[in-house]
């Protein structure tokens, strides 16, 4: 500042004429003064100000730029590790931003709330997210302080027709008061005339497009189910993907009583499986009303079963999850700190980089500090530096984003784009923040260790790199191979419990088995159909249940039986099948036996033999259970043997006692074990013989294996993105790696010429070379594995089984990472160690 | 030598004639009756830290009083080399406005040949 010696006499000298001025016109006319002076000196001492700073910084972009060129290897290095750990960041901040933005869209976003419950289950209080239907109305009408309620029923796969066009498709019932609490705009009918049509149905664009065409879709009539007709009554926009619920289809859910053929359905107070979202008057806290409403579900259900309702903020729960511990905000703190993690890591590279080759510019600091500059200046010059080459590497990271875009919306599914619509300003301020920051994160570390060097010794020539420096240097590397090394562990570890849970075995058999959806008059003719099918030589068994053997999800209270303690009542999981289940799944039997083949061919009356599995053996704590009751409700039921454990829900969970019994009213999905030659053709004999009993709903197959496998989706894609995020972090470490080693043998030309003459092998120089190195990449081993192991640990608690972590994987993931390491620096070695001695030391 | 910017010219003749008596506030107050303009602190000072650079004026500290806060005051007084920067103004002006007089604008210039 030029008014630095001056300032004394500069403040002053406005105090003193303040004063004047006071005096003689009054304080008011002085305070007036004062703030005139100082509001109008602020545009000239600016213009000086950076008059100054303009020039010195063309200067310094000026020598950065020659830099660049003039090392044109170490800047291509240092650019491409910035870039791509830009580019992460940017893409992670695009999945973020998408992420937020869930379900924020809804107008009355402040007032809607979602009702979860808490359950007394098998003597636990969990979190359930499912109400009886009956709860909602009885919400609205009782509570003065709720404005709206809607119950929303999961997804009922039903067939639609129209003319000639049928398909399955995911109808969801609920209250149409749904689309007046939610933001979800009709753009077609009247809201109003939706409500007070029982037999109306509602759908989106996409599907009005689908079905009618360019066809007025609005009075049109869609069969469901060849069961009933609805007038179509509205038509939605598109459902917008950043929205926890959304529909193709909405229809009344009264109308699921007549799908169900169950006329009490949407009125009971014991079925859980609806979801209810209310929406609160105005300034009303969720804390008053919980208290209200808490024991209005056991006093609905005459105290059967525990369920405390209370009021979630539904903005929140993508986020948070029910409890406001889960949720994806897990995920998206997890992937924030992985994108700093690999932004870090190209920044320790340059750091590296321009530390170790500070020697080459000790002279020029020196110069300039000779000059004038002071430390400030030094220090400015080298961030300049910095964020030039930052901004340099934000335009390649732009294009690498720009090119990978579409693969990482497949990998997210999602739809990211790098869109101004939204407003210019805040995708400018980030990227320029980004860019600044990068080039100080970046810079920091060399402008402080350059600037502080002393001219004197610089140009005596006195001044070595200095141990402190390479000591820095040696923690970065080492740091760098540390978080590559975890993100590789890490990877190995989600790739290695996928494959553990594909191949796992479940206790039953599934490849080879196809599996049909039960529906219309397929459930009557079950006899027939199975008869026939059970004549094709392609078709080795088949059998039927009511849920699918990947998830079954019946299950009810007051089960009875002898010694039970009377304290508990616990949920237990019931199954419907045919007698020819656990041939067709090649299940065990291990006690008793299963239902006789009399049963492959169900009767219309219920049979009163059970079978259990082996973890409701050991929760009854006998080893005879075979003829020993189990009373339900009203009914008796004889054990007639014990099946052997087989998982049929998703390995999440441990294996539930199981009780199964034959009822064929409720077969849902026809099972079939198909021979594995030929297996299109009995697919397509299979399909005609379904045609044959039930034309009026499509044909649908499943492959029982593949199915499995897209249960597990979510962790492949889990495990795919770790497994490009570990390759990066390796391939920047690898970068910085080749800088330094380059530069490293460069410094050592002298010694290694003067080694090479007193009689020193190429090999033994390779080997002198290469040892440095793979001292840090063991260390940043040994430092991972803990880190690492903690990480592990914390992923497989999801799972009830998992696979084994042995020290393979650690062991492994150490020899790769030297192996690496090996590879990226031995060029360089072998070019040292073959270059003649001579070239080294001509300038002695 | 460069010339003298206006500011710079303005603040060094109010120096002259002030004599010993120049700081800040006698500056802009002489200024001001000379020029009917009135200097901001902030351009006046940057322009006596310029003219302290060039070596044209030099400064001195006085003596602090209760008005300016306890703060002493900065007295300027001209240079050798600041009265012949005058000097050389003083010609050169003299060169370039040489011959014209009030009557010059009075009788209005478009007359002139």
């Amino acid at each position: 500042m030029y008014v630095y010696s001056l300032g004394e006499g500069y403040s002053g000298d406005l105090e003193e004429e303040y004063f004047n001025i006071r005096n003689s016109e009054g304080r008011w006319k002085a305070d007036l003064w004062i703030w005139r002076q100082l509001l109008k000196s602020i545009p000239s001492f600016l213009q000086s100000y950076l008059q100054w700073s303009f020039r010195m910084f063309n200067n310094y972009l000026k020598i950065a730029f020659r830099n660049i060129k003039r090392h044109k290897g170490y800047s291509f290095i240092n650019i491409s590790g910035l870039a791509i750990g830009m580019a992460c960041t940017i893409l992670i901040v695009l999945w973020i931003q998408d992420e937020l933005s869930f379900d924020q869209f809804h107008e009355n976003g402040d007032n809607l709330y979602f009702v979860a419950t808490n359950r007394l289950y098998s003597g636990t209080w969990d979190i359930g997210s499912g109400t009886p239907p009956a709860f909602g109305p009885a919400l609205k009408r009782e509570y003065p302080e709720v404005l709206n309620t809607a119950r929303l029923r999961g997804t009922y796969l039903a067939v639609v027709k129209y003319g000639e066009k049928m398909y399955v498709e995911e109808i969801q019932a609920g209250d149409f008061s749904l689309l007046q609490m939610f933001t979800f705009p009709l753009v077609k009918g009247d809201l109003a005339l939706a409500l007070s049509n029982p037999y109306s149905i509602i759908l989106t664009e996409k599907m009005a497009e689908k079905y009618f065409d360019k066809e007025e879709p609005l009075g049109n009539v869609l069969s469901i189910e060849n069961e009933i007709d609805l007038t179509v009554a509205g038509v939605l926009k598109n459902m917008p993907h950043n929205s926890m619920i959304g529909f193709d289809f909405l229809i009344p859910i009264e109308l699921l009583e007549k799908l169900y053929n169950n006329p009490k359905l949407t009125r009971t107070w014991t079925n859980l499986s609806f979801q209810t979202f209310a929406q609160l008057r105005e300034n009303i806290s969720p804390t008053v009303v919980n208290e209200k409403i808490e024991n209005r579900i056991i006093e609905g259900n005459g105290n059967i079963e525990q369920v405390k309702p209370f009021l979630r903020k539904y903005t929140k729960i993508y986020l948070f999850g029910l409890t406001g511990y889960e949720g994806q905000i897990g995920l998206i703190l997890l992937f924030f700190i992985i994108a700093g993690i690999i932004l870090l890591i190209a920044c320790f590279n340059y750091m590296n980089l321009a530390t170790a080759r500070s020697a080459n510019r000790t002279k020029e600091v020196g110069m300039r500090k000779i000059v004038g500059a002071s430390i400030k200046d030094v220090m400015k010059q080298f961030f300049s530096e910095s964020i030039l080459m930052s901004f340099i590497s934000f335009i390649f990271a732009v294009v690498l984003v720009l090119w990978l875009l579409p693969a990482f919306n497949t990998l997210t599914n999602k739809q990211l784009t790098l869109d101004i619509s939204n407003g210019m300003w805040p995708i400018i301020g980030g990227a320029i923040g980004l860019v600044i920051l990068t080039g100080i994160v970046a810079g920091s570390y060399p402008s402080f260790f350059l600037s502080t060097f002393r001219p004197i010794k610089i140009l005596q020539g006195t001044l070595s790199a200095g141990s402190k420096a390479s000591l820095f240097r040696k923690i970065l590397v080492v740091m760098q191979f540390t978080a590559s090394v975890v993100l590789i562990i890490c990877t190995a570890v989600v790739y290695k419990q996928f494959k553990f849970v594909l191949y796992k075995d479940l206790g039953f058999e599934k490849e080879q088995i196809v599996y049909i959806p039960i529906k219309g008059a397929l459930n009557q003719k079950y006899n027939t159909v199975k008869q026939e099918l059970l004549a094709d030589p392609g078709i080795l068994n088949i059998t039927a249940t009511h849920n699918p053997i990947t998830n079954v999800g019946w299950n009810d209270h007051n089960w009875n039986w002898e010694g039970r303690d009377p304290y508990t009542d616990p949920l237990i999981t019931y199954m419907f099948i045919d007698g020819d289940f656990i041939e067709t799944f090649d299940i065990e039997m291990t006690k008793g036996h299963f239902f006789s083949k009399k049963f492959a061919f169900p009767v219309s009356e219920n049979s009163n033999s059970v079978v259990v599995n082996e973890a409701f053996m050991r929760m009854m704590q006998t080893d005879t259970p075979v003829g020993q009751l189990i009373s339900h409700e009203d009914d008796n039921y004889r054990i007639m043997g014990v099946v052997k454990d087989f998982h049929f829900k998703p390995l999440y969970t441990h294996i539930e006692p199981l009780i199964l019994f034959v009822s064929p009213e409720n077969f849902r999905y026809l099972y079939i074990k198909i021979r594995p030659d030929n297996i299109h053709e009995t697919i397509e004999r299979i399909e005609t013989v379904y045609k044959k009993f039930n034309p009026a709903f499509p044909f649908q197959y499943h492959f029982l294996d593949e199915d499995f496998a897209r249960l597990y989706r979510d962790n492949q894609r889990i495990g795919t993105i770790l497994k490009y995020f570990a390759f990066l972090a390796i391939f920047i470490s690898c970068l910085g790696l080749l800088g330094l080693a380059s530069f490293m043998a460069e410094q050592r030309t002298k010694e290694i010429g003067i080694r090479r003459v007193l009689g020193s092998s190429e090999m033994a120089i390779f080997v002198l070379l290469i040892k440095e190195f793979i001292k840090w990449v063991i260390i940043a081993n040994i430092i991972a594995c803990p880190i690492a192991f903690l990480a592990i640990n914390g992923y497989l608690q999801n799972y009830a089984y998992r696979t084994n972590i042995g020290l393979n994987i650690f062991i492994l993931t150490g020899l790769l990472s030297v192996i690496i390491a090996l590879a990226t620096v031995s060029f360089q070695a072998i070019k040292a160690g073959h270059a003649n001695p001579v070239d080294a030391l001509k300038y002695e | 030598m460069k010339d003298l910017t206006k500011p710079e010219e303005t603040v060094l003749l109010a120096i002259l004639r002030l004599k010993d008596e120049a700081y800040g506030v006698t500056i802009k107050n002489q200024v001001k009756k000379v020029t009917n303009r009135e200097y901001l602190y902030s351009t006046l000072y940057t322009t006596l830290e310029q003219l302290v650079k060039k070596g044209y004026i030099s400064k001195r500290f006085g003596d602090p009083s209760p008005e300016r806060g306890g703060k002493r005051k900065i007295f300027f007084n001209l240079t050798e080399d600041g009265v012949i920067a005058l000097e050389n103004a003083f010609f050169k002006q003299k060169s370039v406005w040489a011959g014209i007089t009030e009557k010059t604008f009075r009788n209005g210039l478009l007359n002139e040949g």
